[in-house]
Protein backbone atom coordinates (compact mmCIF):
# COMPACT_ATOMS: atom_id res chain seq x y z
CA UNK A 1 0.00 0.00 0.00
CA UNK A 2 1.47 3.44 -0.92
CA UNK A 3 2.02 5.73 2.20
CA UNK A 4 -0.78 8.72 0.85
CA UNK A 5 -3.33 6.20 0.82
CA UNK A 6 -2.97 4.26 4.51
CA UNK A 7 -2.84 7.44 5.86
CA UNK A 8 -5.83 9.24 8.10
CA UNK A 9 -5.92 11.56 10.07
CA UNK A 10 -7.53 10.04 13.39
CA UNK A 11 -6.06 10.20 17.04
CA UNK A 12 -8.37 8.39 18.85
CA UNK A 13 -7.60 5.04 17.30
CA UNK A 14 -3.81 5.06 15.75
CA UNK A 15 -2.23 2.07 14.21
CA UNK A 16 1.19 1.52 12.85
CA UNK A 17 0.94 0.00 8.84
CA UNK A 18 4.19 -1.04 6.91
CA UNK A 19 3.51 0.87 3.85
CA UNK A 20 5.37 1.70 0.47
CA UNK A 21 7.62 4.68 0.58
CA UNK A 22 8.03 7.64 -2.22
CA UNK A 23 11.34 5.91 -2.79
CA UNK A 24 10.01 2.44 -2.78
CA UNK A 25 11.37 1.26 0.23
CA UNK A 26 8.48 -0.04 2.92
CA UNK A 27 8.71 0.29 5.85
CA UNK A 28 6.83 1.62 9.12
CA UNK A 29 3.57 4.49 9.11
CA UNK A 30 1.49 5.44 12.21
CA UNK A 31 -1.75 6.34 11.22
CA UNK A 32 -4.76 6.63 11.99
CA UNK A 33 -7.44 3.72 12.00
CA UNK A 34 -9.57 3.95 8.46
CA UNK A 35 -12.19 1.26 9.96
CA UNK A 36 -12.34 2.84 12.80
CA UNK A 37 -12.60 6.47 11.53
CA UNK A 38 -15.01 5.62 9.37
CA UNK A 39 -17.34 3.13 10.82
CA UNK A 40 -17.08 3.24 14.69
CA UNK A 41 -20.44 5.43 15.10
CA UNK A 42 -22.20 3.27 12.86
CA UNK A 43 -20.68 -0.07 14.89
CA UNK A 44 -22.03 1.49 18.22
CA UNK A 45 -25.14 2.74 16.66
CA UNK A 46 -26.07 -0.82 16.18
CA UNK A 47 -24.12 -1.92 19.32
CA UNK A 48 -26.65 -0.11 21.22
CA UNK A 49 -29.54 -1.32 19.60
CA UNK A 50 -28.80 -4.79 19.98
CA UNK A 51 -28.28 -3.78 24.00
CA UNK A 52 -30.85 -1.85 24.17
CA UNK A 53 -33.34 -5.27 22.75
CA UNK A 54 -31.64 -6.98 25.64
CA UNK A 55 -32.32 -4.97 28.08
CA UNK A 56 -36.07 -4.75 27.10
CA UNK A 57 -36.14 -8.79 27.05
CA UNK A 58 -34.33 -8.26 30.89
CA UNK A 59 -37.10 -6.07 32.10
CA UNK A 60 -39.85 -8.07 30.67
CA UNK A 61 -38.44 -11.39 32.22
CA UNK A 62 -37.39 -12.73 29.02
CA UNK A 63 -33.78 -13.31 29.73
CA UNK A 64 -31.55 -13.74 32.35
CA UNK A 65 -28.36 -11.15 33.06
CA UNK A 66 -25.87 -13.75 31.92
CA UNK A 67 -27.56 -13.80 28.92
CA UNK A 68 -27.37 -10.07 28.26
CA UNK A 69 -23.89 -9.63 29.55
CA UNK A 70 -23.10 -12.98 27.35
CA UNK A 71 -24.25 -10.51 24.24
CA UNK A 72 -22.95 -7.89 25.42
CA UNK A 73 -19.22 -8.94 25.33
CA UNK A 74 -20.39 -10.86 22.21
CA UNK A 75 -18.91 -14.42 23.88
CA UNK A 76 -20.23 -18.18 23.20
CA UNK A 77 -21.79 -20.40 26.66
CA UNK A 78 -18.94 -22.62 25.82
CA UNK A 79 -16.24 -19.68 26.04
CA UNK A 80 -18.21 -18.11 29.29
CA UNK A 81 -18.24 -21.89 31.09
CA UNK A 82 -14.21 -22.36 30.17
CA UNK A 83 -13.59 -18.98 31.80
CA UNK A 84 -15.93 -19.44 35.09
CA UNK A 85 -15.22 -22.80 35.29
CA UNK A 86 -19.05 -23.45 35.53
CA UNK A 87 -19.96 -26.54 33.53
CA UNK A 88 -21.47 -25.73 30.39
CA UNK A 89 -24.76 -27.10 31.01
CA UNK A 90 -25.28 -25.10 34.22
CA UNK A 91 -24.21 -21.71 32.18
CA UNK A 92 -26.90 -22.88 29.77
CA UNK A 93 -29.38 -23.00 32.78
CA UNK A 94 -28.73 -19.67 33.97
CA UNK A 95 -29.48 -17.85 30.77
CA UNK A 96 -33.40 -17.99 31.95
CA UNK A 97 -34.71 -16.40 34.57
CA UNK A 98 -35.74 -19.35 36.45
CA UNK A 99 -32.30 -21.00 35.88
CA UNK A 100 -30.51 -17.82 36.99
CA UNK A 101 -32.84 -17.14 40.37
CA UNK A 102 -31.03 -20.72 41.25
CA UNK A 103 -27.45 -19.93 40.96
CA UNK A 104 -25.10 -19.70 43.91
CA UNK A 105 -23.70 -16.90 44.75
CA UNK A 106 -20.08 -18.30 44.08
CA UNK A 107 -20.94 -18.47 40.73
CA UNK A 108 -22.64 -15.15 39.61
CA UNK A 109 -19.07 -14.09 41.06
CA UNK A 110 -17.58 -16.49 39.17
CA UNK A 111 -19.87 -14.47 35.96
CA UNK A 112 -18.97 -11.02 37.33
CA UNK A 113 -15.59 -11.33 37.16
CA UNK A 114 -15.39 -12.63 33.44
CA UNK A 115 -17.75 -9.98 32.67
CA UNK A 116 -15.51 -7.74 34.72
CA UNK A 117 -18.99 -6.49 36.60
CA UNK A 118 -18.99 -5.73 40.56
CA UNK A 119 -21.63 -8.55 41.36
CA UNK A 120 -24.07 -6.14 41.94
CA UNK A 121 -24.54 -5.52 38.15
CA UNK A 122 -25.94 -8.52 37.89
CA UNK A 123 -29.29 -7.26 39.68
CA UNK A 124 -29.60 -4.04 38.84
CA UNK A 125 -28.90 -1.26 36.16
CA UNK A 126 -28.42 2.09 37.26
CA UNK A 127 -29.27 4.86 35.01
CA UNK A 128 -28.55 8.57 35.37
CA UNK A 129 -32.21 10.77 34.51
CA UNK A 130 -30.08 14.00 33.93
CA UNK A 131 -27.06 14.59 31.70
CA UNK A 132 -23.82 15.18 32.68
CA UNK A 133 -24.04 12.78 36.17
CA UNK A 134 -21.62 9.78 35.61
CA UNK A 135 -22.31 6.70 37.75
CA UNK A 136 -19.71 4.29 38.61
CA UNK A 137 -20.38 0.89 40.40
CA UNK A 138 -16.97 0.29 41.61
CA UNK A 139 -15.61 -2.84 43.05
CA UNK A 140 -14.13 -3.24 46.02
CA UNK A 141 -11.65 -6.37 47.57
CA UNK A 142 -14.55 -8.23 48.74
CA UNK A 143 -16.31 -9.11 45.77
CA UNK A 144 -19.55 -9.32 47.02
CA UNK A 145 -19.70 -5.68 48.16
CA UNK A 146 -19.80 -2.86 45.70
CA UNK A 147 -19.38 0.67 46.00
CA UNK A 148 -22.02 3.21 43.61
CA UNK A 149 -20.79 6.45 43.51
CA UNK A 150 -22.30 9.66 41.82
CA UNK A 151 -20.82 12.78 40.32
CA UNK B 1 8.73 2.04 42.29
CA UNK B 2 11.10 0.92 39.54
CA UNK B 3 11.17 2.79 36.07
CA UNK B 4 12.90 1.40 33.46
CA UNK B 5 14.51 3.26 30.15
CA UNK B 6 12.81 1.16 27.86
CA UNK B 7 11.79 2.35 24.24
CA UNK B 8 8.58 2.43 23.62
CA UNK B 9 7.23 2.00 20.09
CA UNK B 10 4.32 0.89 18.21
CA UNK B 11 4.48 -1.73 16.19
CA UNK B 12 1.86 -3.95 13.42
CA UNK B 13 1.31 -6.80 15.46
CA UNK B 14 1.29 -7.87 19.37
CA UNK B 15 3.80 -10.69 19.73
CA UNK B 16 6.56 -9.90 17.07
CA UNK B 17 6.03 -6.04 18.19
CA UNK B 18 6.86 -7.39 21.97
CA UNK B 19 9.63 -9.49 21.13
CA UNK B 20 11.40 -6.58 18.75
CA UNK B 21 11.23 -4.31 21.79
CA UNK B 22 12.81 -7.15 23.61
CA UNK B 23 15.61 -7.63 21.16
CA UNK B 24 16.29 -3.74 20.81
CA UNK B 25 16.29 -3.24 24.03
CA UNK B 26 18.97 -5.36 24.44
CA UNK B 27 20.98 -3.81 21.61
CA UNK B 28 19.81 -5.71 18.36
CA UNK B 29 19.14 -3.58 15.58
CA UNK B 30 15.95 -5.62 13.90
CA UNK B 31 13.33 -4.47 12.62
CA UNK B 32 10.07 -6.07 12.98
CA UNK B 33 8.86 -7.49 9.38
CA UNK B 34 12.94 -9.24 10.11
CA UNK B 35 11.49 -11.13 13.30
CA UNK B 36 8.65 -12.46 12.02
CA UNK B 37 9.77 -13.56 8.44
CA UNK B 38 12.55 -15.11 10.43
CA UNK B 39 9.85 -16.98 12.83
CA UNK B 40 7.30 -17.59 9.72
CA UNK B 41 5.08 -15.55 11.63
CA UNK B 42 3.06 -15.23 8.32
CA UNK B 43 0.49 -17.98 8.10
CA UNK B 44 -3.68 -18.54 7.48
CA UNK B 45 -6.02 -20.29 10.04
CA UNK B 46 -9.52 -21.10 10.04
CA UNK B 47 -11.09 -21.65 12.84
CA UNK B 48 -14.79 -22.99 13.85
CA UNK B 49 -15.17 -24.10 17.26
CA UNK B 50 -17.83 -24.03 20.02
CA UNK B 51 -16.29 -21.69 22.08
CA UNK B 52 -16.02 -18.63 19.16
CA UNK B 53 -19.43 -17.24 18.39
CA UNK B 54 -18.22 -16.38 14.50
CA UNK B 55 -15.57 -18.57 12.48
CA UNK B 56 -12.37 -16.90 12.80
CA UNK B 57 -9.73 -16.42 9.67
CA UNK B 58 -6.31 -15.40 11.01
CA UNK B 59 -3.21 -14.77 8.85
CA UNK B 60 -0.50 -15.46 11.52
CA UNK B 61 0.86 -18.73 13.28
CA UNK B 62 -0.20 -19.75 17.01
CA UNK B 63 0.42 -17.45 20.16
CA UNK B 64 4.58 -18.23 21.18
CA UNK B 65 5.73 -19.69 18.23
CA UNK B 66 7.01 -15.82 17.32
CA UNK B 67 9.50 -15.78 20.05
CA UNK B 68 10.32 -19.85 20.04
CA UNK B 69 11.36 -19.27 16.04
CA UNK B 70 13.69 -16.36 17.15
CA UNK B 71 15.01 -17.88 19.79
CA UNK B 72 16.21 -21.05 17.46
CA UNK B 73 16.96 -19.41 14.71
CA UNK B 74 18.97 -16.11 16.12
CA UNK B 75 20.47 -18.13 19.33
CA UNK B 76 18.40 -15.92 21.29
CA UNK B 77 17.65 -17.18 25.30
CA UNK B 78 14.39 -16.06 27.04
CA UNK B 79 13.59 -16.97 30.24
CA UNK B 80 9.96 -18.12 30.30
CA UNK B 81 7.48 -18.75 33.24
CA UNK B 82 4.03 -20.07 34.26
CA UNK B 83 2.24 -20.04 37.60
CA UNK B 84 -0.52 -21.39 39.35
CA UNK B 85 0.00 -18.69 42.25
CA UNK B 86 -0.43 -15.26 41.13
CA UNK B 87 1.66 -14.20 44.06
CA UNK B 88 4.40 -15.91 43.06
CA UNK B 89 4.10 -14.84 39.80
CA UNK B 90 4.32 -11.18 41.14
CA UNK B 91 7.17 -11.55 43.38
CA UNK B 92 9.30 -12.76 40.48
CA UNK B 93 7.52 -10.19 38.11
CA UNK B 94 8.94 -7.44 40.72
CA UNK B 95 12.37 -9.00 41.19
CA UNK B 96 12.96 -9.17 37.20
CA UNK B 97 11.99 -5.01 37.23
CA UNK B 98 13.71 -4.42 40.05
CA UNK B 99 16.76 -5.24 37.80
CA UNK B 100 16.18 -3.20 35.00
CA UNK B 101 15.08 -5.71 33.00
CA UNK B 102 11.64 -5.54 30.68
CA UNK B 103 9.48 -8.32 31.29
CA UNK B 104 6.88 -9.74 28.70
CA UNK B 105 3.21 -10.39 29.78
CA UNK B 106 0.57 -12.87 27.99
CA UNK B 107 -2.63 -11.31 28.90
CA UNK B 108 -6.46 -11.39 28.30
CA UNK B 109 -6.41 -8.18 26.28
CA UNK B 110 -10.06 -7.40 28.04
CA UNK B 111 -8.24 -6.53 31.60
CA UNK B 112 -6.55 -3.68 30.29
CA UNK B 113 -7.64 -0.57 31.56
CA UNK B 114 -6.01 1.54 29.16
CA UNK B 115 -8.25 0.31 26.03
CA UNK B 116 -11.68 2.22 25.10
CA UNK B 117 -14.81 0.11 25.96
CA UNK B 118 -15.69 -1.04 22.32
CA UNK B 119 -12.17 -2.77 21.99
CA UNK B 120 -13.38 -5.03 25.22
CA UNK B 121 -13.37 -8.46 24.02
CA UNK B 122 -11.44 -11.54 25.96
CA UNK B 123 -8.97 -12.67 23.75
CA UNK B 124 -6.16 -14.55 26.25
CA UNK B 125 -2.90 -14.21 23.85
CA UNK B 126 -2.24 -10.55 23.58
CA UNK B 127 1.28 -9.48 24.34
CA UNK B 128 2.75 -6.82 26.22
CA UNK B 129 5.61 -5.50 28.06
CA UNK B 130 5.78 -4.75 31.36
CA UNK B 131 8.63 -1.65 31.97
CA UNK B 132 7.92 -0.33 35.42
CA UNK B 133 6.53 -0.74 38.40
CA UNK B 134 4.66 1.66 40.95
CA UNK B 135 3.03 1.13 44.48
CA UNK B 136 -0.48 0.09 43.07
CA UNK B 137 0.58 -1.37 39.66
CA UNK B 138 2.74 -1.46 36.66
CA UNK B 139 3.83 0.65 33.83
CA UNK B 140 3.60 -1.20 30.51
CA UNK B 141 4.02 -0.84 26.95
CA UNK B 142 1.39 -2.38 24.78
CA UNK B 143 2.63 -1.46 20.79
CA UNK B 144 -1.27 -0.73 19.26
CA UNK B 145 -0.76 2.25 21.76
CA UNK B 146 1.03 5.38 20.95
CA UNK B 147 2.37 5.96 24.47
CA UNK B 148 3.13 4.05 28.03
CA UNK B 149 0.09 2.75 29.76
CA UNK B 150 -0.55 2.59 33.40
CA UNK B 151 -2.50 -0.53 35.24
CA UNK B 152 -3.31 -1.34 38.41
CA UNK B 153 -1.85 -4.85 39.66
CA UNK B 154 -5.33 -5.89 40.36
CA UNK B 155 -6.67 -5.50 36.44
CA UNK B 156 -2.94 -7.19 35.80
CA UNK B 157 -3.71 -10.07 37.75
CA UNK B 158 -7.33 -10.89 35.90
CA UNK B 159 -5.70 -10.25 32.63
CA UNK B 160 -2.87 -13.17 33.21
CA UNK B 161 -4.49 -15.24 34.96
CA UNK B 162 -8.00 -15.59 32.82
CA UNK B 163 -9.08 -18.91 32.26
CA UNK B 164 -10.31 -20.25 28.65
CA UNK B 165 -8.71 -21.00 25.41
CA UNK B 166 -4.96 -19.76 25.49
CA UNK B 167 -5.24 -18.98 29.16
CA UNK B 168 -2.18 -17.10 29.93
CA UNK B 169 -1.13 -18.99 33.59
CA UNK B 170 0.39 -16.02 34.34
CA UNK B 171 3.12 -16.49 31.16
CA UNK B 172 6.07 -14.29 31.29
CA UNK B 173 9.20 -14.39 29.77
CA UNK B 174 12.47 -12.07 29.49
CA UNK B 175 15.60 -12.07 27.09
CA UNK B 176 18.97 -13.21 29.28
CA UNK B 177 21.20 -13.10 26.13
CA UNK B 178 20.92 -11.96 23.11
CA UNK B 179 23.95 -13.14 20.89
CA UNK B 180 24.97 -10.54 17.99
CA UNK B 181 24.29 -11.95 14.99
CA UNK B 182 26.39 -12.01 11.99
CA UNK B 183 25.69 -12.04 8.49
CA UNK B 184 25.78 -15.88 7.87
CA UNK B 185 23.48 -16.64 10.96
CA UNK B 186 21.29 -13.49 9.79
CA UNK B 187 20.96 -15.05 6.06
CA UNK B 188 20.76 -18.61 7.63
CA UNK B 189 17.79 -17.74 9.52
CA UNK B 190 15.95 -15.58 6.53
CA UNK B 191 16.06 -18.84 4.40
CA UNK B 192 14.73 -21.29 7.19
CA UNK B 193 12.17 -18.72 8.01
CA UNK B 194 11.10 -18.20 4.52
CA UNK B 195 11.38 -22.51 4.12
CA UNK B 196 9.34 -22.66 7.01
CA UNK B 197 6.44 -20.03 6.05
CA UNK B 198 6.35 -21.65 2.28
CA UNK B 199 5.77 -25.31 3.39
CA UNK B 200 3.04 -24.45 5.99
CA UNK B 201 1.08 -22.06 3.57
CA UNK B 202 1.36 -24.53 0.62
CA UNK B 203 2.72 -28.66 2.21
CA UNK B 204 1.42 -29.04 5.49
CA UNK B 205 -1.53 -31.54 4.71
CA UNK B 206 -3.78 -29.85 7.87
CA UNK B 207 -7.05 -28.61 6.08
CA UNK B 208 -7.51 -25.55 8.65
CA UNK B 209 -3.89 -24.36 8.11
CA UNK B 210 -2.26 -22.40 4.62
CA UNK B 211 -3.63 -22.74 1.62
CA UNK B 212 -6.49 -24.75 2.07
CA UNK B 213 -7.83 -22.85 4.84
CA UNK B 214 -8.34 -19.63 2.96
CA UNK B 215 -10.10 -22.18 0.68
CA UNK B 216 -12.18 -23.25 3.35
CA UNK B 217 -12.65 -19.92 4.63
CA UNK B 218 -14.08 -18.64 1.46
CA UNK B 219 -16.54 -21.20 1.05
CA UNK B 220 -18.12 -20.89 4.19
CA UNK B 221 -18.93 -16.78 3.89
CA UNK B 222 -22.38 -17.60 1.84
CA UNK B 223 -23.01 -19.25 5.10
CA UNK B 224 -22.65 -15.97 7.31
CA UNK B 225 -26.78 -15.54 7.06
CA UNK B 226 -27.09 -18.50 8.45
CA UNK B 227 -25.24 -17.78 11.47
CA UNK B 228 -27.22 -15.21 12.44
CA UNK B 229 -30.55 -13.95 13.45
CA UNK B 230 -30.18 -10.44 11.29
CA UNK B 231 -28.58 -8.82 8.57
CA UNK B 232 -28.26 -6.43 11.40
CA UNK B 233 -26.77 -8.97 13.92
CA UNK B 234 -24.69 -9.90 10.89
CA UNK B 235 -23.66 -6.64 9.85
CA UNK B 236 -22.42 -6.30 13.88
CA UNK B 237 -20.35 -8.67 13.90
CA UNK B 238 -18.45 -8.00 10.49
CA UNK B 239 -17.42 -4.98 12.03
CA UNK B 240 -16.82 -6.03 15.14
CA UNK B 241 -14.04 -8.34 13.63
CA UNK B 242 -13.44 -5.59 11.29
CA UNK B 243 -12.34 -3.33 14.32
CA UNK B 244 -10.77 -5.18 16.61
CA UNK B 245 -9.00 -7.36 14.76
CA UNK B 246 -8.22 -6.70 11.73
CA UNK B 247 -7.44 -2.61 12.16
CA UNK B 248 -4.93 -4.00 14.68
CA UNK B 249 -3.41 -5.04 11.66
CA UNK B 250 -3.58 -8.63 12.55
CA UNK B 251 -5.69 -9.27 9.65
CA UNK B 252 -6.70 -7.85 6.35
CA UNK B 253 -3.53 -6.86 4.51
CA UNK B 254 -1.39 -5.82 7.67
CA UNK B 255 0.45 -9.17 7.75
CA UNK B 256 0.96 -9.42 4.34
CA UNK B 257 2.38 -5.90 4.21
CA UNK B 258 4.62 -6.91 6.84
CA UNK B 259 5.90 -10.24 4.97
CA UNK B 260 6.64 -7.47 2.30
CA UNK B 261 8.70 -5.70 3.84
CA UNK B 262 10.79 -8.56 5.21
CA UNK B 263 10.96 -9.72 2.18
CA UNK B 264 12.25 -6.73 0.52
CA UNK B 265 14.30 -6.11 3.36
CA UNK B 266 15.78 -10.05 3.02
CA UNK B 267 16.12 -9.01 -1.16
CA UNK B 268 18.46 -6.42 -0.12
CA UNK B 269 20.72 -8.61 2.46
CA UNK B 270 20.57 -11.62 -0.38
CA UNK B 271 21.38 -9.37 -3.39
CA UNK B 272 18.71 -11.17 -5.46
CA UNK B 273 16.41 -9.60 -7.56
CA UNK B 274 13.67 -12.73 -7.33
CA UNK B 275 13.04 -11.95 -3.60
CA UNK B 276 12.44 -7.97 -4.70
CA UNK B 277 9.76 -9.14 -7.09
CA UNK B 278 8.43 -11.17 -4.81
CA UNK B 279 8.19 -8.29 -2.44
CA UNK B 280 6.44 -6.58 -4.44
CA UNK B 281 4.02 -9.05 -5.72
CA UNK B 282 3.65 -9.96 -1.69
CA UNK B 283 2.82 -6.15 -1.23
CA UNK B 284 -0.33 -6.06 -4.49
CA UNK B 285 -1.53 -9.24 -2.69
CA UNK B 286 -1.92 -7.08 0.68
CA UNK B 287 -3.54 -4.21 -0.98
CA UNK B 288 -6.05 -6.84 -2.34
CA UNK B 289 -6.65 -8.45 1.15
CA UNK B 290 -7.64 -4.73 2.57
CA UNK B 291 -9.99 -4.35 -0.31
CA UNK B 292 -11.77 -7.22 0.69
CA UNK B 293 -11.58 -6.13 4.13
CA UNK B 294 -13.08 -2.67 3.29
CA UNK B 295 -15.48 -4.36 0.75
CA UNK B 296 -16.75 -6.37 3.44
CA UNK B 297 -16.95 -3.47 6.18
CA UNK B 298 -18.71 -0.98 3.76
CA UNK B 299 -21.32 -3.67 2.59
CA UNK B 300 -21.58 -4.41 6.64
CA UNK B 301 -22.35 -0.92 7.40
CA UNK B 302 -25.11 -0.48 4.32
CA UNK B 303 -26.48 -3.71 5.18
CA UNK B 304 -25.85 -5.40 1.58
CA UNK B 305 -25.20 -8.96 2.78
CA UNK B 306 -26.96 -10.57 0.31
CA UNK B 307 -26.26 -14.00 -1.18
CA UNK B 308 -25.23 -12.26 -4.45
CA UNK B 309 -22.65 -10.16 -2.54
CA UNK B 310 -21.57 -12.54 0.06
CA UNK B 311 -20.99 -14.90 -3.30
CA UNK B 312 -18.51 -12.00 -4.33
CA UNK B 313 -16.53 -11.20 -1.26
CA UNK B 314 -15.66 -15.54 -1.39
CA UNK B 315 -14.85 -15.12 -5.32
CA UNK B 316 -12.36 -12.18 -4.11
CA UNK B 317 -11.33 -14.17 -1.66
CA UNK B 318 -10.53 -17.70 -3.72
CA UNK B 319 -8.38 -15.30 -5.80
CA UNK B 320 -6.39 -14.15 -2.96
CA UNK B 321 -5.91 -18.36 -1.90
CA UNK B 322 -4.63 -18.55 -5.77
CA UNK B 323 -2.33 -15.95 -5.62
CA UNK B 324 -0.67 -17.04 -2.57
CA UNK B 325 -0.31 -20.25 -3.51
CA UNK B 326 1.47 -19.40 -6.36
CA UNK B 327 3.80 -16.70 -4.27
CA UNK B 328 4.69 -19.03 -1.50
CA UNK B 329 5.57 -21.89 -4.24
CA UNK B 330 7.67 -20.01 -5.76
CA UNK B 331 8.98 -18.70 -2.09
CA UNK B 332 9.46 -22.49 -1.20
CA UNK B 333 11.22 -23.53 -4.84
CA UNK B 334 13.78 -20.64 -4.45
CA UNK B 335 15.27 -22.18 -0.97
CA UNK B 336 14.30 -25.87 -1.36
Amino acid sequence: MKENDARVDYDPHQLLLYVEKEDGTYGPLQTGAYAAKNYLGDFIEKRGRIVQDGIEKLKNGQTSPVAHYLQFYSMTTADLAARAAVPLAKVKKHLTPAGFAGASLDTLRRYAEVFDLPLANLFALIVPKKDGITITARKTTNPLFTIIEIS
Amino acid sequence: MTTINYAHSMYAHCESGTVTGLLRHHGMQISEPLVFGIAAGVCAVFIKTAKVPFPVFEMRTKPGDIRKGIAKRLGVIFETARFKDPRKSFEKLDAIIDKGIPVALQVDMFYMEYIPDYMKTHFNAHYIIAVGREADGFIVSDCYYPTLSRLSTAALERGRFARGDFAPSGFMYHAVSVPPIDDARLKAAIIQGIRQAAFTMTRLPIPFIGITAIRKFAREIPTWLQRTRSSDELSHWIMMIHLLLEERGTGGGGFRFMYATFLQEASRIFGSAELLTLSKRMMDNGDKWREISMTVARSGKNRDLGPEKLGAIRDLVLARADEEEQLFTMLYKLFR
